[in-house]
């Protein structure tokens, strides 16, 4: 899959991507989607609950594994993807950055999206961790 | 060396295959000056090893120094049961070494055995308590409570964010053993605990109990029957905590008594956590035995403890594995719910072996027995001049307290009769007080010698009235 | 062909019929009452618990049946690493048997338990003899309870000096088992992650810099889960020390060095002992286990009630008067049944073969890998303690086969799989990390034979991988979906509440 060039990632395979109207949507990579494989369990915060930059705001769960979600900015949720929840991951897996986002944020400072990863140092950081 | 098969030959095969000289050098990240000395006597102050025979005489000279309830006619529970266990039940858990030389059931292709063991093992506890999810068991029914308490608190922080809930109410006679240990737990978790005395009947007093179940309270427990073996109206707590949205937490100290009281489920309660040993389980100076935990299905991702569903292989056979693995500690880590790795497989399929042996009819019949001997042991022994029940009015399942008079052990003892335990220690004002209990072991004879003993014991006391 | 279903493979529940049991009672010897009108007053259930209802002989084949389905030591190798899984010796189990310990009750007069006071009163000062600590409680029922009651009392400890409220951090290596932060956190501490060398050793600069005068503690596990001996132990309780910090040790991995070295001498504050690991108390299947803990003097106060106490005059008692004690961790005294089991062991072990325990357990963990070096990646290739972290980074990168694969595979052989993907992919260079502990009490003949059979499943990876992707082929099952246990977990027998 092509990994869009508009959004910031996270080390921690979370990525952002600022709108027109000045929200942020979030998500996480294809990479993690592959990596957590069979996955069983989502929980995402409530539309109004605040968000903090670097601090989870939900958890992802496979079978073995689970692997908390982190913002890349602060602010408070506006809308929360209903699409992808425990019974169905379809979305997620076939679209992680499109029709699978999670949270979509009216950030407190939509400048902290910038010190993300842009997408060629997000690839450098996955060929790095491939060795 | 005991049950060690490499011969000195060998080792030394072995050294040259690693390619070192000694076993030593394999220790060389250990300081040389801190490695043991075998040849200083004074390093490693440990006594000579015994063989089988040897340590079997040692064994039988240790407990030539003991007595144990077979010595007496026995009249304690307070927890732990005298109850028969069925020679099927060593046999197949003890003897045979499938079950207890394994491991936990992380390959569930190599251990269906245990899996499966351990499915029935919770349809048996769902059995009992109507609650549809049952855990694979805990160390035993005092962390059980605790664990319970634990849970309160996690299911309180999601379904009260903002409250920041923090009080757990332990309502009414809940065995000491299992209070304490709640403390424990709650004194590092920085839980307060908040306990309600039991009313003048032994039953919870419903007046202080709606007074208590505030909405700083997260959760509240009761046990039933209760310490003083008085079966609680858990229905009235369930619909006191309602309006608050308390968590209602039954403690069960004897299993046994599930087979004729309301289920946890009629009753409604969230959770219900107990000791097993009374299942099939011996005494062993209070373990292991083993903790059940059941819960309604909504607080299934909140429950500690391993669990085992049913699934299917690749063929579509039916096939059983540890399901919801990540709540556990070993994925979680710091954000586990509970700190628990292992359960006590081998107890509860001892629970399981001893539910199954007796079945549906022959379970309640064991507790109909406990029953009748428990009537008649109360009539017998407060026919005693100087001798009634500490509570009146509410209703007791195979336990029940005498209020009698201070200091009347030793002389019973004597008789060969190891009489109700004195509760002195349990709270004010039960001085002369003693927690009788009953099992399907206890005779006739054994119930009419305790009231010969206590009538003796007794003469020249103050009348009780 | 028409499947036939033997009564044998179904479930207790499913083969039940009303009327069949396997156990009676006497006749009853007092009046009979009717439960209704002696229980008045309180709510009786509906209707009786639908328990099956089977008889001896289905009971007996039952169970005998499941039996089959299991691997265990008595019939299998068992490698699996960081489990200690030895031999557990039938004398045990038959002394243990004995109605002195089957009918010993909690609630007896202590006169009648002086037999048990001394056995437990022994026990711990053997347990204290190897820790080279000098108190010992038996009663938590675990590693992991063990764990929670030492950092009970260390908080204890830090609360009476007036530190409670400071002292808030565990530091704990990234290799460790997920039950120290666990039980970390539970206790009310912050756990802070510290990351290994590439050795898998303690990274002592970072260690530097992590211990503030917020650190209550580090938790570390010796030999670590890497299977290796931390080098640095002395000099790691050095920095804790200095800081006003304690240093547990988890001694899951004490089995290698019992008699060897005595982690008090290192410094250590506390640490716990797995019984059912180190001291061959049956796994049985999951538990139960024992977990107690040896404490230095200053932390002695702090332990869990009762105490076993020798007194003067010979006798023995249990002493409840203990101000500052944490209170208690579980009923009574913990599992007893396995304590008494251990018991026997040791006596049976004595000084040299504890001793000797330790040595050959080692030993036969250095010659698995020494004998299956270049067939598997070792990440860490030195000395190893009691077990041997191979991983599966040649297999995977040739052959896409993983560690799981490889595991299930070894189950056709008859060998129990080793502990697969822990420790954790990041602390063994990304891979897949399978886990290796032959324990002592395995001959040089079956070592040889695992060898044999490593080798052959790395030929096969090779030779015909998909053998390997869909093993096991040899069991009652095949590959288990353990995803659907979890997305739609079915945790009862329907009929149970028919």
């Amino acid at each position: 899959m092509a990994r869009p060039d508009n959004v910031r990632y996270l080390e921690s395979h979370e990525w952002g991507r600022l709108e027109k109207d000045g929200t942020i949507v979030i998500g996480i990579t294809d990479f993690a989607v592959e990596q957590l494989n069979d996955l069983t369990f989502v929980d995402l915060p409530e539309k109004g609950d605040k968000v903090t930059k670097g601090s989870p705001f939900g958890e992802i769960e496979s079978v073995k594994a689970v692997s908390d979600l982190i913002s890349p900015v602060s602010g408070k949720v506006l809308a929360v993807n209903d699409t992808v929840s425990d019974d169905d991951f379809s979305a997620l897996k076939k679209d992680a950055f499109g029709n699978g986002w999670l949270i979509k944020i009216k950030p407190d400072n939509a400048k902290e999206l910038d010190a993300a990863k842009s997408k060629a140092d997000y690839e450098k950081q996955l060929a790095e961790e491939a060795h | 060396m005991p049950f060690i098969q490499n011969t000195e030959a060998d080792r030394a095969e072995m050294l040259k295959a690693i390619g070192v000289g000694s076993i030593e050098d394999l220790f060389k990240d250990i300081p040389a000056n801190l490695r043991l000395k075998m040849s200083d006597p004074g390093m490693l102050k440990l006594p000579k090893g015994k063989g089988e025979l040897e340590v079997t005489r040692h064994i039988q000279e240790l407990l030539a120094k003991t007595k144990n309830a077979g010595d007496y006619a026995y009249f304690r529970g307070g927890g732990i049961y005298n109850h028969f266990v069925s020679t099927l039940i060593d046999h197949i858990a003890l003897y045979d070494g499938s079950f207890i030389t394994a491991y936990t059931p992380y390959q569930p292709e190599c251990s269906q055995g245990t899996l499966t063991f351990i499915y029935e093992f919770q349809s048996s506890i769902t059995a009992l308590t109507g609650l549809e999810v049952a855990n694979a068991s805990m160390y035993d029914g005092a962390s059980a409570l605790a664990e319970a308490m634990m849970m309160g608190k996690h299911v309180s922080e999601d379904r009260h964010r903002k409250e920041n809930r923090n009080t757990f109410v332990l309502a009414g006679a809940v065995n000491p053993e299992y209070m304490q240990v709640c403390k424990t737990y709650a004194d590092v978790a920085g839980i307060k605990i908040a306990q309600v005395a039991p009313g003048a009947d032994g039953r919870v007093d419903g007046n202080a109990l709606a007074k208590a179940l505030t909405r700083k309270v997260f959760a509240v427990a009761v046990q039933s029957p209760n310490y003083l073996g008085v079966i609680e109206d858990v229905e009235a707590v369930v619909a006191a905590a309602k309006e608050n949205e308390i968590l209602v937490v039954q403690a069960v100290g004897e299993a046994l008594s599930l087979a004729l009281l309301q289920s946890p489920a009629e009753s409604g309660v969230d959770v219900c956590v107990g000791e097993g040993q009374s299942l099939g389980n011996h005494q062993f100076l209070g373990g292991p035995a083993f903790g059940f935990f059941a819960s309604k299905k909504e607080w299934l991702r909140k429950m500690p403890g391993r669990i085992v569903s049913e699934t299917k292989d690749k063929d579509g056979r039916r096939a059983f594995a540890l399901a919801l693995a990540t709540r556990e500690q070993h994925i979680r880590r710091e954000k586990a719910t509970s700190n628990i790795c292992t359960n006590q497989s081998l107890c509860a399929l001892r629970a399981l072996i001893h539910l199954a042996a007796w079945g549906k009819q022959g379970f309640v019949e064991l507790a109909e027995h406990s029953v009748a001997k428990t009537q008649y042991a109360i009539q017998k022994l407060t026919s005693v001049p100087g001798v009634k029940l500490a509570h009146t009015g509410a209703p007791v399942f195979n336990e029940f307290v005498i209020q009698a008079a201070p200091g009347l052990e030793k002389k019973l003892l004597k008789k060969k009769v190891a009489g109700g335990l004195p509760l002195d220690k349990y709270g004010k004002g039960r001085r002369g007080q003693y927690l009788v209990a009953i099992t399907e072991v206890t005779t006739k004879a054994d119930i009419d010698r305790y009231a010969e003993a206590l009538a003796e014991a007794m003469k020249g006391k103050p009348v009780a009235v | 062909m028409t499947v036939l279903a033997n009564p044998a493979e179904k479930l207790l529940f499913e083969v039940s019929k009303p009327g069949r049991r396997c156990l009676r009672l006497p006749e009853l010897d007092v009046p009979k009452v009717d439960v209704k009108v002696a229980l008045r007053g309180a709510k009786l259930r509906a209707k009786p618990a639908n328990l099956p209802e089977v008889g001896e002989l289905d009971l007996v084949r039952h169970f005998k049946n499941l039996a089959q389905k299991n691997f265990s030591v008595d019939r299998n190798f068992y490698p699996l690493g960081s489990c200690t899984m030895k031999y557990n010796p039938k004398i045990n189990v038959t002394l243990l048997s004995l109605p002195g310990f089957t009918k010993a009750h909690p609630h007896l007069p202590e006169a009648d338990l002086q037999g048990h006071i001394e056995l437990m009163v022994t026990l711990e000062s053997w347990l204290s003899e190897i820790s080279g600590l000098p108190a010992v409680t038996l009663q938590p029922a675990a590693g992991a309870q063990g764990e929670m009651t030492g950092l009970m009392v260390i908080k204890a400890y830090f609360e009476s000096k007036g530190e409670g409220k400071t002292r808030t951090k565990v530091i704990i290596p990234d290799s460790a088992h997920g039950t120290n932060p666990a039980t970390a956190a539970l206790a009310g501490f912050v756990p802070l992650t510290l990351k290994s060398t590439a050795d898998g050793s303690v990274d002592l600069a970072a260690l530097k810099a992590a211990i503030g005068p917020d650190t209550a503690a580090m938790m570390i596990t010796n030999p670590s889960t890497l299977g290796i001996l931390e080098p640095n132990m002395v000099e790691i309780a050095r920095l804790l020390h200095a800081a006003g910090a304690q240093l547990y040790m988890d001694g899951a991995n004490m089995n290698a060095i019992q008699g060897m070295v005595r982690p008090g001498d290192y410094g250590v504050d506390v640490m716990h002992f797995n019984l059912h690991k180190t001291y061959s108390v049956p796994h049985g299947a999951g538990g139960p286990g024992a977990g107690p803990i040896a404490v230095a003097s200053h932390l002695e106060p702090y332990l869990p009630t009762p105490r076993p106490v020798r007194n003067a005059d010979g006798s023995y008692s249990l002493d409840s008067k203990r101000p500052d004690s944490i209170g208690k961790v579980r009923s009574f005294f913990g599992n007893y049944g396995a304590l008494v089991m251990a018991y026997i062991y040791m006596s049976q072990l004595g000084r040299e073969g504890v001793r000797r325990n330790g040595e050959n357990a080692v030993l036969n963990a250095n010659y698995l890998r020494a004998k299956l070096r270049g067939v598997y990646h070792i990440q860490n290739d030195k000395a190893c303690a009691h077990e041997v972290v191979f991983t599966d980074k040649t297999q995977h990168e040739q052959y896409h086969i993983s560690a799981l694969d490889i595991a299930k595979r070894m189950i056709d052989y008859g060998i129990h799989p080793m502990t697969i993907y822990f420790p954790q992919p990041n602390v063994v260079g990304g891979h897949g990390a399978m886990m290796v502990e032959p324990t002592e009490t395995e001959s040089k003949e079956t070592l040889d034979f695992f060898v044999e059979v490593m080798k052959q499943i790395a030929q096969e990876c090779k030779d015909n991988p998909e053998i390997i992707r869909t093993a096991p082929h040899t069991t009652p099952v095949s590959r288990v979906d353990e995803k659907t246990a979890t997305t739609n977990p079915q945790l009862y027998c329907p009929m149970c509440i028919a």
